[in-house]
Formats: structure tokens, sequence, C-alpha cells
């Protein structure tokens, strides 16, 4: 892309319009010719359909009249006729199996030959265009119905339906000679825009040359020589467009440059002058020469830069003349400063700086003698220090000495210590040996525990047994009591028997003492029977009596059973208390358990501490007996403390300084 | 003779069985309002009404326990008078220990000894081994009076039983 554009760049403006204008003519020329190409043929085909249409309709109505009035046979000269346009290439008209079961099969061009013909034959109307070796051919097969609302009735003489299909008329057309005139037409039309093309072409290079390229030429011409140096080159203008527009405005532009430069040259000029003269005068006095006036005008801005530069002079004079002075009284106080310090550098403090003043020699003065002053109190200091040091050193190791012996005692202390903790660490494990006897033996109180349950869950059911038992013999008991009363019941029934019987037999001597002699035999019956029905009630009342005795005695068992059951359902709810007073001993017991675990662990974690505590206390020891050896260091290093001490206060005696007492004399 | 023997209080009667039509057991007897107490009620006797006396209330104002022994004793107190066609009139005595009769010799009949009035209820005693047997004295069980007021009421209650 950018090699095309590079080359693109690189061609002229007409090469390049010219080059446009030429691409345009021959797209329109290649679309123009391609479009009304197609529209033609499309135009041409539909115009040749129709056409092949009206033929068959011709050739069909031809044959309907030929049919009317019965000349049938010579239908052959109609297809003739028709075939001799060289253009009809086949014109035939095929029979329906109806009119061929009518009229017979015809001649032998009227019989089906290829799938159009028997789709045809269906009732379909077929157009289609094929592509032979002559050229295009449009065949047309329309298909004939016999119907009777037409010009013609068919069915007057065709004995079928209304819609059926009676034949069919097919005609072929060549499209041969019609697309050959219009090729040429077409080729005839593009040789002709060409050859428009071409001349507009050359008209417009021309008009480009002319209008454009010539004077933009010139106009380069001109600029070159311009800006070679030049000043009389001129552009000539001898037109009104664009082109001599920008021509003109290229000559304003160089009378204007002309103007300006010569104006300048000549302010530039008069600038060297004045400038060299200054010069002259700023080299004289950089020479030492400040005696010198400015010989030029006063004006402009030059002017007046001589002037402050002689108003410079002036006061550079002045100041040279104030700082000769300065430097001497400097001279003198300094000399008397530098006593001092001399004095005070080989170790006399004594001195005394007699400068004063606010400047800044009097501030030096103040300054160094401030410091005579400081120094000399500081070593006073220093000495009366050095004395404090030394004494200080001396306590500092004594009690160094005092502390390395406590951490003696206390290293002895530490072993004990460990001692301690290894013997704590071993109850520990002693104190773990047990916990673990006292949790098997909890776990066996569960087992235990656990069987008694079991024994009194049994014990439950057989006191349940047993008062089922005695709820059957209460049962038993109340049987006997319901016979005993069974009994009575027939000890009464006998008793009344007896009663009646002893009634009978007192009604009977009474009427046997009515009959007199007659009833005596039977006043013996009665009364014996009397003496019957006495005993029976005898021996009634003796049983009545064993039974109320048997009654009484079941009652009591009754009673005593009831008692007993009664006790052994206390004894039932005892058993089940104790139950779950087991159970709950059972599982405060498994409850142990897992707090005797946590004892264990918790032991365990005792002894682990022990035996870190152990380890600490060693690594203590060690930590102390470190310190001692420090101290050691330290006791040695307060030695060489002492040693430096005194060389420093030998040093600071050197010094010689004013004493205290003279010192408040000189305050007062 | 032969007395038929029966228990009020501690005292054991005897009452000649001659006059006793019939023993009977202590059936329900039907009340009869505004009666002396000794009065027990009507008894349906064969279809014949006849009124019931408490033996023991009448001789010790206590009333007849009903025991086994505790019977009616029916008796027509016209009996001695029957040859004469006298109409029998039959009264229930309602007594205790009615269970035994026995035969006694005309001659240990004894007078009682006592005082004895034509009213009182008992007019002879019988030795029988070593017991005495007070004899009821049946004629004066109820006042003359009142033995046809018993006849009249036999009648109505006749009928009032005719009528229901």
């Amino acid at each position: 892309m950018a090699g095309i554009s590079s080359i693109i760049g690189s061609l002229s403006v007409r090469t390049k319009i010219n080059l446009i204008i030429t691409l345009i003519f021959v797209s329109v020329v290649i679309l123009v010719t391609i479009f009304t190409m197609q529209r033609t043929e499309e135009r041409v085909l539909e115009l040749v359909t129709d056409h092949t249409k009206s033929i068959t309709n011709f050739y069909f109505d031809s044959l309907n009249t030929m049919m009317l009035t019965d000349t049938m046979d010579q239908r052959s000269i109609l297809r003739k006729k028709i075939l001799q346009d060289p253009d009809v290439l086949e014109a035939r008209v095929i029979r329906g199996q109806t009119v061929v079961d009518q009229h017979g099969p015809g001649l032998p061009e009227e019989y089906p030959v290829d799938e159009y013909d028997r789709r045809g034959l269906l009732g379909e109307e077929i157009i289609f265009t094929e592509q032979r070796n002559s050229g295009r051919v449009v065949t047309v097969l329309t298909p004939i119905r016999a119907t009777s609302d037409g010009d013609t009735n068919c069915l007057a003489c065709h004995n079928v339906p209304s819609g059926t299909v009676n034949g069919l008329v097919r005609v072929s057309y060549s499209l041969a000679d019609i697309d050959e005139n219009m090729a040429q037409e077409m080729w005839a039309a593009a040789l002709a825009n060409l050859l428009l093309m071409i001349i507009g072409l050359f008209l417009a290079n021309f008009l480009l040359r002319r209008w454009i390229s010539e004077p933009l030429a010139g106009l380069i011409k001109v600029v070159k020589r311009r800006a070679n140096g030049d000043s009389s080159a001129r552009a000539i203008v001898n037109s009104s467009d664009e082109v001599g527009r920008l021509g003109a405005a290229l000559n304003t532009m160089s009378d204007k440059l002309n103007d300006s430069f010569r104006r300048e040259q000549e302010v530039a000029r008069d600038l060297r002058h004045k400038v060299d003269v200054l010069l002259k005068v700023v080299s004289r006095a950089a020479k030492g020469d400040l005696e010198t006036s400015i010989p030029i005008s006063k004006e402009g801005a030059i002017g007046e830069l001589g002037v402050g530069l002689e108003i410079m002079l002036g006061n550079l004079r002045t100041l040279m003349d104030e700082r000769r002075t300065a430097v001497e009284e400097l001279k003198e106080k300094v000399g008397v400063i530098l006593g001092v310090v001399t004095r005070a550098a080989e170790g006399d403090l004594t001195g005394k700086v007699t400068v004063s003043g606010d400047d800044s020699i009097g501030q030096l003065a103040m300054g160094v003698q401030r410091m005579v002053d400081r120094l000399n109190a500081l070593v006073t200091q220093v000495q009366q220090s050095g004395i404090k040091v030394t004494s200080s050193a001396t306590q500092i190791a004594a009690t160094a000495k005092q502390q390395e012996a406590t951490f003696t005692e206390q290293a002895a202390t530490i072993n004990e210590i460990v001692a301690t903790a290894t013997e704590i660490s071993a109850t520990n494990k002693d104190l773990v040996l047990t916990m673990d006897e006292v949790s098997s033996v909890s776990e066996q109180t569960a087992a235990a525990a656990n069987s008694g349950q079991g024994g009194l869950a049994k014990m439950e059911e057989t006191m349940l047994q047993v008062v089922n038992a005695s709820a059957s013999i209460a049962n038993k008991l109340e049987v006997l009591n319901e016979k005993a009363n069974n009994i009575n019941t027939v000890v009464t029934t006998i008793t009344k028997v007896a009663d009646q019987t002893n009634l009978l037999s007192l009604n009977a001597a009474i009427e046997a003492e009515k009959a007199g002699e007659y009833g005596v035999g039977f006043a013996v019956v009665a009364t014996e029977i009397r003496r019957l029905a006495d005993q029976t009630a005898g021996a009634t009342l003796d049983i009545e009596q064993m039974v109320k005795e048997v009654q009484t005695a079941v009652s009591a068992g009754v009673m005593s059973v009831d008692k007993f059951s009664k006790e052994v359902q206390n004894s039932v709810t005892v058993v089940s208390d104790v139950g779950h007073d087991l159970t709950q001993i059972i599982e405060q017991v498994q409850a142990l358990t897992p707090r005797f675990e946590s004892v264990h662990e918790g032991m365990q974690f005792q002894a682990q501490g022990a035996e870190q505590i152990k380890q600490a206390i060693v690594q203590l020891n060690n930590a102390a007996q470190q310190t001692v050896e420090s101290l050691n260091q330290s006791s040695s290093s307060i030695d060489h403390l002492n040693d430096a001490a005194r060389g420093l206060q030998q040093g600071v005696s050197q010094f010689k300084v004013l004493s205290t007492h003279e010192k408040e004399s000189e305050v007062i | 003779m032969m007395f038929l023997l029966i228990t009020i209080g501690n005292e054991r009667y005897g009452i000649d069985v001659s006059h006793v039509v019939k023993v009977i057991p202590p059936v329900a007897v039907k009340e009869i309002p505004c009666t002396p107490d000794y009065i027990s009620g009507l008894l349906n006797f064969h279809g014949h009404p006849i009124p019931v006396i408490d033996i023991n209330y009448l001789y010790v104002q206590q009333p007849v326990s009903i025991y086994l022994g505790s019977r009616i004793i029916v008796v027509d107190l016209m009996h001695s008078k029957k040859e004469e066609g006298a109409e029998s009139i039959l009264l229930g005595i309602l007594a205790e220990g009615v269970t035994e009769a026995i035969h006694i010799d005309q001659k240990s009949l004894v007078n009682s000894g006592i005082d004895m009035t034509d009213r009182s209820f008992v007019n002879r005693v019988v030795m029988n081994d070593k017991e005495i047997i007070q004899l009821v004295n049946l004629a004066n069980l109820v006042p003359d009076q009142w033995k046809s007021k018993i006849l009249q009421a036999n009648t109505l209650l006749a009928d009032e039983v005719l009528d229901q």
C-alpha cells in the first residue's frame, strides 16, 4: 500500500487526473454495455415467447376451421406453411387419447415423442428455452381442452366431458438470427463509446496543461530564484484565476520582504558603533582606569547605559577607599584576638580579649572570649568530673563484685528449682498412672452396676409373676366364695324343704288327730316325717355353720392375698426405684470416664509443662552464667575506665584555669 | 288330746288342734288401715278373707319375727258350738315356733292356779318334760262383739274381693 501511495504521490497532477478520468470512462462503458446486453436479451426472449404462443394459437385456430369445414385431410399443407418460416424449427399437433379413440392415431408426427409431449397431454402449458448448436430455441406447448362455452362447441363433435385435453400444439422457434444481430449492434455501440472516450481524454489533457501545469511551472521557477537570493525575481501575471492570484500574492510578499531587510541593516550598523565605544570604556575600567568619560550621546537605551556606567564607576572609586581603611582596623583587632587564642592553644586559658564593637570582628572577639570562658569552665568541670569518674568506677567495680556473688547464689537456687521441677514431673507421671488405675476401677464399677441392673430387671420380672400368681389365687378364692354361696343357697333350699316338710307333718298330725282312731297310723307317719324334717333342719344348720366358717376363711385368705399382692407391688416399685438409681449410678460412672480422661490429659500437659519449666530454668541458668561472665568482662572494663579516668585527670591538669574565687571576683 | 305348740316371748303355749283348721306358711297379708296393732291384716284363705292377729303383740306387745318356724294357724272360733249349728268363724293367728304338735293326756291338764277371769287368754297349763305349757284360751282371744265384726268384715271383704 505504502509503495502504491508513494508511486501515486510522485506522479504529476495532470497524470493523476488523466488516470481517474480514464478509469471512470472505461467502467461506465463496460457497465453500460453489459447492462444493455442483458436487458435486450430478456426483452427479445419475452417477445419471441409471445410470438411463439401466437403461432400455436394461430395453428390450432386454423386447424379448428379445417375441422368445421371438414378439410382435415389437408392439414399437412397448413403445417408446411407454418414451417416455411426459417425460424420456426418445429410445428406439431399431437393427438390426445380421446381423439385417438374417436378418429384413429393420425399422422406419424401427431404421436407424442418425449416427456414434454406427455406432460402437455395431461393439461400442463409448458414454455422452455434450450441452447442448441445454432443458438437459443424457445418451445411452447399449448394443450387443447374440449369446451362448449368458447367460439366453437367442441363437445358437439367430441364425445368427452367438458375440460378434457383432446390434443396439444407444439412450436419451437429459433432465436439464432436475432441473437447474432444483437451482438453485432452491441459491439458497434461499444466501439463508438471507446472512440468518444479517447477524444475526451485528449481534450482534457490539453486543457489541463494549458490552464494549470504551465503557469504553475513558471511560478515554481520564480520562487526558486527568490530562494537563491535574487530579490528582483517577479512572477508574470496574465490571468485572474487562482493561479494568477497566487502569482500576484507572491510578488507582494517579495516586495515586503525586500523593504524590511533594508531597514534592519541600517539599525544594526548604528548599534554596533555605540557598543564598540562602551566596550572600550569598560575594558579601561577593568584595567583600573576609573577616570574615563563616555563620548556618546545620552539618547536611547545605549545612551542610558553609558550614563549608568559613568555613575557606577564613581561609586566604585568611593567604595575602594572605604575598604582600604576598614582592612587596616581589622588587621589590628585580629592581632589582639590571635594573641588570646595562641595563649589558649598553649593551655593558658586566663587570656582576655579587649576588642569590642558591634561589627563582625567585635562579635568574633566576644565569641572567642565566650569560647575561652566556656573552655575554662569545661576544663574545670572535666577536672572535677575526672575525680568523680574515678571514684564512681571504683564503686561500680565493687558493686560488680557483689553482683557476681549474687549471681552465683542465684545459679545455686536455680539448680534447686530444676531439681524440684524434675520431682514435680516425676510425681505427675505417678499421678497419671494412678489416674489410669482409677479410670479402670470406674469402668469396672460401671460394668458391675450394669450387671446389678440386669439382676434387678430379672427380679422385677419375677415379682410381676408373683403378682400375677397372687391375683389368680385371689380369683380362685373368689370362685370358692361363690361356690360357698351356692352351697348356702342349696342349704337354704334344703331348709325350706325341711320347713315345708315340718309344716306338712304338722298339718298331717292335726288331720290324723281329727280323724281319731282312723288316723293313729297316719299320725305315727306324720310324727316320723316331722322328726326327719327336724333332723334335716339340724343337719342344714351344721352345713350352714361349716359353710360360714369356710366363707370366713376364704375372705380372710382373700384379704391376706390382697395384702400380699400389695406388698409385692410395693416391692416391684422399690425394685424399679432401685433399678432407676442404678441406672443413674451407671450414667454418672460413665460420665466420670471422660472426666478422668480430661484429668489424665491435664496431668500429661502438666508433666510437659514441668519439663518445659525445667528446660526454661536450665536456659535461665545458662543466661545467668553468661551474665556472670559478662560481669567479669564489665569488671575489667571498669578497670580500664578507671585507668582512662586517671589519664584524663592528668591530661586536664595540664590546663591552667581560673580558680572559682578568681571567677567570682571577676564577675563582681 | 293333741296340742300345737307355739312360742310367745320365751314361753311355750299350746293350742288345741281340734280348733285348728290348717297351719300355713306366713304369707303376706293385706293390711287394714285404722285397726289395732295386733291385727296384722286380712288373709285370703281358699277364697275367703279371714282376719289375722299377731298373737305376740296381743300377749307381750312385741310383733312376731318371721323365722322358719313362724306360721299362720287358721282356727275356727266356733268349733265347740258346731254341733249347735253355729256358723264357723275363721281367724288366722300369726305365731312363732309353730313346729311341733304333742299328745297330752287330758288328765295332766291343770288349772294355772292364778286368778283366772273369764276374759283371760290362758285358762289351763300342762307339764311336758318339766316344761310348763300354757294353753291358749281361743274363746277369749278376741272379744265376742269383735266376732260379729269379724263376720261382718269377712262378708264385706268377700264383697270387696268379689268386686275386685
